[in-house]
């Protein structure tokens, strides 16, 4: 290759020359871009909206991160691991932050530019150290051999993915129905408070705080982006984990174990809480696995605090914490370093610590609630004036899922008959976790102490959530969903790589099992990506990505009627207030109105009327209602599976008949006015 | 722990079922995608694997005709391959007339010859490994533009595997080959008077339909332009820097119609890697002073002739190149001056010092070179010339002499476009083609971007401290650019339709080396407090950036990932981007067996191949209203005697043609006598209007 065969050029007249060429290439471009315009003006400011979007959420997880790192130094920890972690810390910090003040003062956009602002300055030798954390992944990849790279490129690719579908207008259920729409009726309202109406604000909300300030700051999207962010750090702390506890591969196993499945990777860009519970389901792992060799009571009570942030997250989260209560009692079991056994005294005041943390940082939850309905467990166990015995009833009486072989043989049913979207465990995880994690105990010889006592961590973990896991499956059909348990994937993740640890280390007449392993592993992974690509593609994410397509065809597109009619609202003359039945989604509704959040708004109205047309009518006017919206293919499908009484729908029909027909959305909706 | 239980061996194969075993009754449950996906996507495959084989094949036999050892192997990877290629088109052009077109001819062709070139195509394949070299030696500005380069390429691969959408290719780029493949031959195509072209590129898009249906030759499009940017960069890479080659490339495809035309099946790029090959090889000849370069330079001169009549303008620079470099250049063969391993990162040896001009005794020289290279330029290209003189009587078919095809009439309504704009297109050509030349738009009709402008603009800054075989290289650069230049100011004033800036781009990538060596200079100046390389590289990017915005949001709007997918299908994609013209072609389609279709002022007619015959150079109407007086009843007669049951006739380019002085009112007055008179079969928003003739 040729090299310049002189240094820089200078000369008397430099500045001059200099002077000219600058503005020579000025012209050319300024002229040129004049005549060749790349862009519209309308994709200008959409791009633009985007890029502040993305850098608000780098602001906030740079907070949190920054703040964490200022509590929890963590350098006993893998570096990237360890600023996972730290920002989970920041995170759960700054939610309860976040609902103590915006209950008390308020939410606006100003607050949130505060907060965000306030807390980079304040803590900005913590954000500068939590930053300097991730300096490392360039080398990190750098010494990956050719199997991480392809690894790496495969998740930095489904990532890719998940950020154009997050940087589209959310579209999945659960963000229409609360996670979305809470945080959206906090700014509204200009205040966190109990929403009567939505019995999910009475759901633990730590993941719905951090999205109302990031919706606070620049608009809707930005929650589902901190939605992925939540999940990015919960893979590359898991993965990062793992390579430091069981060898560079394992690391980039566990990563695409993870992000394997289809559900996994997609729901990072859902907009859902899941995630986060993930993110702090790793943290209290990894807390726990450092105090298991003698670190300190420091990280136990690190890891109670994280466990109360992944309860105070969703419920279902606790699974963190009873796996993490079952490792305390059992690591006790073993002799300390010294070699003398622990008495047991000691067990029960390490787990008394850890219950006490985890109390502490989850009891803002049960406050609220307390607080607002007079029931801790909002909206479960005790009856209240907007949760009655029926509606309590009727949320909590699903019928079991499948039989007992869904609990006896959960890892296979979960991993291998558990599809998206579909009744019962409703997620495809991958192969991955349930392939390598239950070759796990290969890795027992292959790596170090350290890696053994991490081996055992994890064993104790994954055995008591799968134990959960099975027991809740076997209390309500509900409780048989795997997205309720994320809290405890970054565990399987990290079994997944001990597996994939151990079967590079197995002999087997001149086959190298580690080689085909890494097929599967990319052959999963492209597998993958090709699904979620073509759902991508499908959803016509592009277009909007690109400012090609509007809002609102976008959703048209994806959520079809159900758009078309949330749409039509806004021209209701003003005033109207629209009251749902059967459509729990509320979050594009253009007018003030009122989500059937968990589909039983008829049946407790039916009744607690009697029946009585009339005085169904009057109840709906008298709450200010002027229309009703009715998802009558919904209805059809419940009705056809004979869930109510005949007379519940005899009244609807008579209910029917008196109102006045407004619109007609193919069928499939009708919008109705309240005579 | 106790271990050993359970023997190893029998631990690794339990293991390998498990996994086996898992994953199997995983994607049971979860088909990633559905049968016709996969169909779909493994004919997709197929079409890039088809293309790779004609393209290995090319280059193996590249490498058995020329080694090039003295050249770096990026250099001569695209150069051999580019030779195989021109070569193939003609044996492709003689197999094609003298036995046929059929898929087994074309498969036979594509396997017997690796047989034999086994190593060659190996070899030729193994030297794409300098990219990693490359790469590395690029530095973070290299590595940014080479993702980026490489994203330029995937979008336009991918845009390439769906259905053909631009104006030539439907007209005659895909048309021609689907003529000779319906025909089973090549043979003259009467209705198309673009037969007469040289055709090396639709010989080869002709092989490559043959093997894996009509999407492939946009694919093998796409390969030829990836061959060029791979020469290029070796070359920049080999005389400039690695930095300075991907800036060269980021150059050139970081003009909009440039990287785009990556996808649309043309022959503008094979006509750039035969550029290539001639500045090349006249380089290489400039500082050695071999016949055996000038013999290649002259092949790929009249490689670049059998592609494109225009791009006979490398000739002409090529020869300008040798007369002036023969007059000025080194006295007696400087071998010093050549670089003798500029592949392995050694430094080059320096330059001499230039011998005084001595025209007398110099012109024997000259003479003898500009024969030889004449000469195989005119034997490359003889056989465009002999096929257009056997089915024609006219060498240069469709041009300069009037046959039965081609009457004078239509060669004046053809060629009598007047010159597009004033002088100032003339005098200052690159600042106008780039400036005001806009992609589909009357005139230049491309977007070139503006960094061969702004950066080549900039090649001869620090000229004292280069190098002499830089300085070698940027002259001889400049004179081949300069001439072209001038032909192109010239050739734009004598017709309109020859200022387009698409029918020279056998020079642009000669403009992507000034480019290089621009930016490389301005990298090197030092301006007191300011780093302007990094303003440079910053404008490059930004540039580079925009472009690639541009092109994904183009194929994003296309519907090209839902087409991908199989979401969209080829005839929703079409109607997508044709709008009513593909809606006409499903009503040709949709006619009764033995129906053929006249079409009026629509020339695009590879969608409907053999039925209809298209209005190529939109002169169908004026030409036959005129040759038959204005007379109804003898147009419609005459149509009948032609075999036509129908006629699609477009209203909307009769629309534009209407302001037209060509056209006289009486003209267009038959017209509208005539079309009531025929019954309307299909009515597509007035826009195209399908009849059946009585």
């Amino acid at each position: 290759m040729a090299k310049p065969a002189a240094g820089r050029e200078t000369s008397p007249a430099a500045t001059e020359i200099g002077l000219g060429l600058f503005l020579w290439l000025l012209a050319v471009l300024g002229a040129y871009f004049l005549y060749h315009k790349p862009l519209e003006a309308s994709q200008g400011i959409h791009l633009l909206r985007m890029a502040l979007q993305v850098a608000c959420v780098l602001g906030v997880t740079a907070a949190a991160g920054g703040l964490g790192s200022r509590i929890a130094p963590l350098n006993d920890f893998p570096p990237l691991a360890g600023a996972a972690v730290q920002a989970a810390l920041g995170f759960g910090l700054l939610a309860l932050l976040i609902l103590s003040v915006g209950a008390v003062l308020g939410v606006s956009a100003w607050a949130g530019w505060l907060l965000l602002l306030g807390t980079l300055v304040s803590f900005r030798s913590g954000v500068s150290r939590w930053l300097s954390a991730w300096k490392t992944l360039p080398a990190v990849i750098a010494e990956s051999g050719r199997f991480g790279r392809l690894v790496g490129v495969a998740l930095a690719l489904a990532i890719g993915l998940s950020l154009f579908e997050a940087l589209a207008p959310p579209l999945r259920w659960d963000s229409l129905n609360y996670h979305l729409v809470l945080p959206l009726a906090y700014l509204e309202g200009g205040r966190v408070a109990f929403l009567p109406e939505n019995i999910f604000s009475g759901m633990p909300q730590g993941g719905e705080m951090l999205y109302t300030w990031s919706i606070s700051l620049a608009g809707l999207e930005t929650a589902v982006l901190l939605g992925l962010v939540f999940g990015v750090l919960a893979v590359v702390g898991t993965a990062d984990f793992a390579r430091v506890r069981f060898g560079r591969a394992a690391g980039w196993a566990a990563g695409a174990a993870l992000l394997g499945g289809m559900s996994l990777s997609g729901g990072l860009a859902w907009g859902y809480v899941d995630w986060l519970a993930a993110l702090y389901g790793l943290g209290v792992f990894a807390c726990l696995d450092e105090w298991g060799v003698g670190r300190g009571r420091r990280y136990l009570l690190l890891a109670g605090a994280l466990a109360g942030f992944a309860l105070g997250a969703k419920y279902t989260a606790g699974v963190a914490a009873l796996a993490g209560c079952a490792w305390i009692l059992l690591a006790g079991f073993g002799k300390s370093d010294q070699g003398e056994a622990r008495p047991n005294t000691a067990r029960l005041r390490n787990l008394v610590v850890f219950l006490l943390a985890l109390a502490l940082t989850s009891l803002p939850w049960w406050l609220k609630n307390w607080q607002t309905t007079g029931n801790p467990f909002f909206p479960f166990f005790i009856p209240t004036a907007s949760m009655t015995p029926l509606r309590q009833e009727l949320l909590q009486g699903q019928a079991v899922h499948g039989g007992w072989e869904n609990a006896l043989l959960l890892p296979w049913q979960a991993s291998v008959t558990g599809i998206e979207e579909v009744q019962g465990f409703g997620a495809s995880l991958g192969p991955l976790l349930l392939a390598l994690g239950m070759l796990s105990w290969l890795a027992w010889s292959a790596v170090g102490e350290r890696g053994k006592r991490t081996l055992r961590a994890s064993w104790v973990f994954g055995v008591t959530a799968l134990l959960v896991w099975a027991a809740a499956g076997r209390i309500s059909g509900l409780l048989i969903q795997s997205r309720l348990y994320l809290a405890v994937f970054p565990v399987f993740g990290m079994l997944a790589g001990a597996g994939f640890r151990g079967l590079i280390g197995v002999p087997w007449s001149g086959v190298r099992l580690g080689r085909i392993a890494g097929v599967m592993v990319l052959l999963v992974l492209g597998l993958n990506l090709v699904e979620t690509s073509a759902g991508t593609v499908y959803r016509r994410v592009p277009q909007q990505t690109f400012g090609l397509e509007s809002r609102d065809a976008f959703l048209v597109h994806n959520l079809g009627e159900y758009a078309r009619a949330v749409q039509s609202l806004d021209a209701l003359p003003p005033g109207s207030r629209v009251r749902m039945l059967w459509e729990a989604r509320s979050l594009y509704c253009r007018a003030p109105c009122e989500a059937d959040e968990v589909l039983d708004e008829w049946i407790v109205l039916a009744r607690g009327h009697q029946y009585d047309a009339a005085a169904i009518l009057g109840a709906w006017r008298s709450q200010g209602f002027t229309h009703v919206l009715v998802f009558s293919h919904g209805a059809e499908r419940i009705r056809a599976g004979g869930r109510f009484q005949p007379q519940d729908w005899a009244a609807w029909d008579d209910v029917r008949a008196q109102l006045e027909p407004a619109a007609d959305f193919g069928g499939v909706y009708h919008l109705y006015r309240i005579p | 722990m106790r271990e050993k239980r359970i023997s190893p061996p029998l631990i690794g194969l339990l293991a390998a079922l498990w996994m086996i075993g898992v994953l199997a009754a995983y994607y049971w449950y979860h088909k990633p995608f559905t049968p016709e996906l996969a169909v779909h996507l493994l004919g997709l495959g197929g079409q890039v694997a088809v293309s790779l084989a004609v393209i290995g094949l090319a280059g193996g036999l590249g490498a058995r005709l020329a080694p090039l050892a003295g050249d770096p192997p990026l250099v001569r990877m695209a150069l051999q391959a580019g030779l195989g290629l021109g070569l193939l088109g003609v044996v492709y052009l003689v197999l094609g007339a003298a036995i046929g077109t059929a898929a087994w001819l074309g498969w036979l062709l594509l396997f017997l010859p690796p047989i034999l070139l086994n190593r060659n195509v190996w070899g030729w394949f193994r030297q794409a490994t300098g990219l990693v070299r490359l790469y590395r030696g690029g530095g973070g500005l290299g590595r940014l533009l080479a993702w980026g380069i490489g994203a330029v390429l995937l979008l336009a691969l991918l845009t390439a595997l769906a259905p053909p959408l631009k104006f030539d290719s439907l007209v005659y780029h895909l048309g021609l080959p689907r003529a000779y493949l319906a025909m089973g031959q090549v043979r003259f195509v009467p209705g198309n008077m673009y037969w007469g072209m040289p055709q090396t590129g639709e010989m080869l898009y002709t092989w490559a339909i043959a093997l894996a249906g009509t999407k492939t030759f946009a694919v093998l499009g796409w390969a030829f332009g990836v061959l060029t940017l791979i020469g290029l960069a070796g070359f920049i890479e080999s005389r400039i820097s690695a930095r300075g080659a991907w800036v060269g490339c980021a150059a050139l495809v970081s003009g909009f119609s440039l990287a785009s035309a990556l996808s649309w099946g043309y022959i503008d790029w094979l006509v750039m890697l035969f550029g290539i090959g001639v500045f090349v090889r006249l380089e290489s000849w400039s500082r050695g002073r071999r016949s055996k370069d000038l013999v290649l330079a002259g092949i790929f001169a009249g490689f670049a002739l059998g592609t494109k009549y225009t791009a006979g303008v490398v000739a002409l620079a090529g020869i300008a190149l040798i007369v002036l470099e023969g007059f000025f250049g080194p006295v007696n063969a400087p071998r010093t001056l050549e670089i003798t391993d500029p592949g392995d990162g050694s430094a080059p040896a320096p330059g001499n010092e230039r011998g005084r001009p001595d025209t007398k005794s110099r012109f024997p020289g000259i003479l003898r070179s500009g024969i030889v290279f004449g000469l195989t330029l005119t034997l490359t290209s003889l056989p465009w010339w002999l096929k257009n003189l056997l089915a024609t009587g006219n060498p240069f078919y469709p041009f300069v002499f009037a046959t039965e095809t081609m009457s004078a009439f239509r060669l004046q309504f053809y060629q009598g476009l007047p010159p597009w704009g004033g002088w100032e297109n003339a005098l200052l050509l690159p600042w106008q083609a780039t400036i005001t030349g806009v992609e589909a738009a009357a005139g230049f009709g491309v977007s070139a971007g503006p960094l061969l402008l702004a950066l080549g603009g900039l090649s001869g800054i620090g000229w004292r401290r280069r190098r002499g075989d830089q300085q070698q290289l940027l002259r001889n650069a400049w004179l081949f650019c300069l001439a072209g230049w001038i032909v192109w100011a010239l050739a734009g004033r004598l017709s309109g339709l020859l200022i387009q800036t698409r029918l020279y781009l056998g020079l642009f990538p000669v403009l992507a080396i000034l480019a290089a060596a621009g930016f490389e200079a301005l990298e090197r100046f030092q301006w007191p407090g300011v780093r302007l390389g990094r303003i440079a590289a910053i404008a490059v990017l930004v540039v580079f950036g925009l472009n690639l915005f541009e092109l994904t949001g183009q194929a994003v709007r296309r519907e090209v990932p839902g087409y991908l997918f199989n979401q969209v299908a080829d005839s929703d994609y079409l109607a997508q981007n044709l709008g009513m013209y593909a809606l006409a072609m499903e009503a040709v389609d949709g006619l009764p067996e033995g129906a053929r279709v006249k079409m009026l002022w629509e020339p695009r007619g590879a969608y409907c191949l053999p039925v209809c015959e298209p209005d190529e150079i939109l002169d169908a109407w004026i030409t036959t209203i005129r040759e038959h007086g204005y007379d109804v009843d003898a147009v419609q007669e005459a149509w009948r005697r032609d075999s036509f049951t129908h006629l699609l006739y477009y209203a909307s380019g009769r629309e534009f043609y209407a302001q037209d002085d060509r056209y006289l009112p009486q003209d267009w007055q038959t017209l509208d006598d005539l079309l009531p008179q025929l019954e309307t079969v299909a009515d597509l928003n007035g826009i195209y209007l399908l009849y059946r003739l009585p």
